[in-house]
């Protein structure tokens, strides 16, 4: 099964049903089929002595039993010899007609029922269809052990209980059929879920960046755009003041432009850094939070605390997440808290990161998932999604009137991608 | 000689409304009556002083400049109202167009065509 569903790529559009699933085809799975024919094997091996007692070894095989033996055997070659999947199919399709016919034909022989009820087993030899194999192998079982089990009431009394042994192997065999096409179907189940997650983490990961640059289009906007502009205008106000001559007035006008052309210099330079932080790929997660921290809590008058315990430092793509987590937290307690202090820990716990952002501000009644956004707490939805997406978790403890907590935790696990 | 027209400007940006009415100041077609920062302040400002066209801002925080255009234009319908705004988007001048604006003036033209669309507008 494990070999299957590496094998099997997902077709894009399709679910895990439809592509992995005509892989689950039972012929397809080398083990289940060594399974099967060792099975039906053990089975003729045993129903001949049970069947026909010290006597079989006095009288020639029956030509039926030939016929049998010699197709179970070979089929049980095919498979453990040929690796092509398309023989391996042929080799187990074969084995689902034969097995069971080996074993009725063989119960017909040995269990002495003069009785054409066995013809009723080629009934499910034409049933097709994945699903369709299941029914055959179960309804052919099934009416083996039943076309036994009925045939009690026809069999000499001293041969009831080679009857009952075949009754039992039948119904056996069944159930383990039966068993593997649940493990089968669970495996599946899982795999379905698996790749749904993977599809949905992905949606969001795309809304995500495009929020993202929606936010970085707006902040441009409103920030360097409008300066510029009032830039160039200052210098259009300079440049009509000079050609009318009045050059004290254009001097005066340009002593004004290189201040303000800093600040906005600075402006650019703190946007930037809010995009992509320089200290953090040069020093690192906690001096990047204890930078972020203090310039914050400056702006906002909040007394920001930081403790980083990390052995190493992490991924580059973990410590981006954290780094996030933390911002958007902050933001959220300069928007809505109401607090004067916020601490934020950061430690490796457990095979990832915790993240804890605690506050002494107004604190609210903390719900879970949509109704974060339902109650307008749009920060917290994202810093929830922006977890989820890097595997992580995230929740919110908070009492009215003492301040709230957010715990995010991200695994520190970061799968590499393999080149196409 | 012809009169001057008289300018209401309407921007969030206090270095915008700054750099704009001083390099305006210049042109003696034009009369700056007034600035406001907002689309509130500019309802109070243009019954107030009755201009003859206001340069708006299109991009504002609470109303923005095609709200505030679509509510001036039909109480003023005498009143110019030239769009003033960093996009260029065809969408987004027609939406201005249909709110009831006359103009539209990218930000950072230069001062000659800034007045000259101010003038054409006034006197249209």
């Amino acid at each position: 099964m494990e070999q299957c569903s590496h094998d099997a790529d997902i077709e894009p559009g399709n679910d895990c049903e439809g592509t992995i699933g005509r892989h689950l085809d039972i012929n397809d799975d080398p083990s289940m089929m060594l399974r099967r024919m060792g099975a039906l094997c053990a089975a003729l091996a045993v129903f001949v002595p049970v069947g026909r007692g010290l006597e079989f070894l006095e009288q020639p095989v029956p030509a039926w039993y030939l016929v049998a033996a010699v197709a179970c055997a070979a089929t049980f070659l095919g498979s453990s010899l040929l690796s092509h999947r398309g023989l391996l199919r042929v080799a187990g399709t074969a084995s689902i007609w034969v097995g069971p016919l080996a074993i009725a034909t063989l119960a017909y022989y040995t269990g002495g029922i003069e009785s054409p009820c066995a013809w009723f087993l080629l009934i499910p030899v034409f049933w097709i269809g994945r699903d369709g194999q299941l029914r055959q192998i179960l309804a052919v079982n099934v009416m083996v052990a039943l076309m036994l089990g009925a045939s009690t009431f026809d069999a000499e009394p001293d041969e009831t209980w080679r009857v009952a042994v075949i009754l039992a192997f039948s119904i056996c065999l069944s159930s383990s059929e039966y068993k593997d096409y649940h493990r089968r179907q669970r495996a599946l189940a899982v795999l379905q879920s698996a790749h749904d997650t993977k599809r949905s983490l992905l949606v969001q990961s795309v809304r995500s960046s495009e929020n993202e640059r929606r936010r970085v289009a707006a902040e441009i906007h409103d920030g360097p755009i409008q300066d510029l502009t009032a830039f160039g205008y200052l210098l259009e106000h300079v440049r009509v003041l000079t050609e009318r001559g009045d050059v004290e007035a254009a001097n005066d006008a340009i002593q004004e432009l290189s201040p303000q052309l800093q600040r906005n210099v600075e402006a650019l330079r703190a946007t930037m850094s809010e995009l992509r932080p320089p200290v953090l790929d040069e020093q690192g997660l906690a001096d990047a939070l204890s930078d972020y921290s203090s310039a914050f809590g400056r702006r906002h008058d909040l007394d920001c605390t930081v403790k980083v315990q990390l052995r190493k430092r992490l991924d580059e793509s973990i410590e981006l997440v954290v780094y996030r987590l933390v911002q958007e937290s902050l933001v959220n307690v300069a928007k809505h808290a109401h607090a004067t202090t916020a601490a934020i820990v950061v430690h490796e716990d457990n095979g990832g990161v915790r993240v804890t952002v605690q506050d002494n501000g107004r604190g609210f009644v903390a719900h879970e998932g949509h109704e974060y956004i339902a109650e307008g707490h749009f920060g917290l939805m994202g810093m929830k999604e922006r977890a989820e997406m890097a595997g992580g978790t995230f929740r919110v403890e908070s009492v009215l009137g003492r301040g709230t907590t957010t715990h995010a935790f991200v695994p520190t696990f970061v799968p590499k991608l393999e080149a196409a | 000689m012809t009169e001057a027209v008289r300018l209401l400007i309407v921007d969030d940006e206090p270095m915008i409304l700054s750099s704009l009415s001083r390099l305006l100041e210049l042109y003696p077609e034009i009369d700056l009556v007034g600035t406001a920062a907002g689309a509130e302040e500019a309802y109070l400002l243009v019954e107030q002083l009755a201009p003859d066209l206001v340069l708006m801002d299109m991009r504002m925080p609470l109303v923005d400049g095609i709200t505030a255009t679509r509510h001036l234009a039909p109480q003023y319908p005498a009143m110019a109202i030239v769009m003033h705004t960093a996009y260029s988007d065809p969408a987004i001048v027609d939406k201005a167009l249909e709110a009831g604006a006359t103009g539209f003036v990218i930000k950072g033209s230069g001062p000659d065509n800034i007045v000259s669309t101010i003038l054409d507008a006034a006197r249209a």
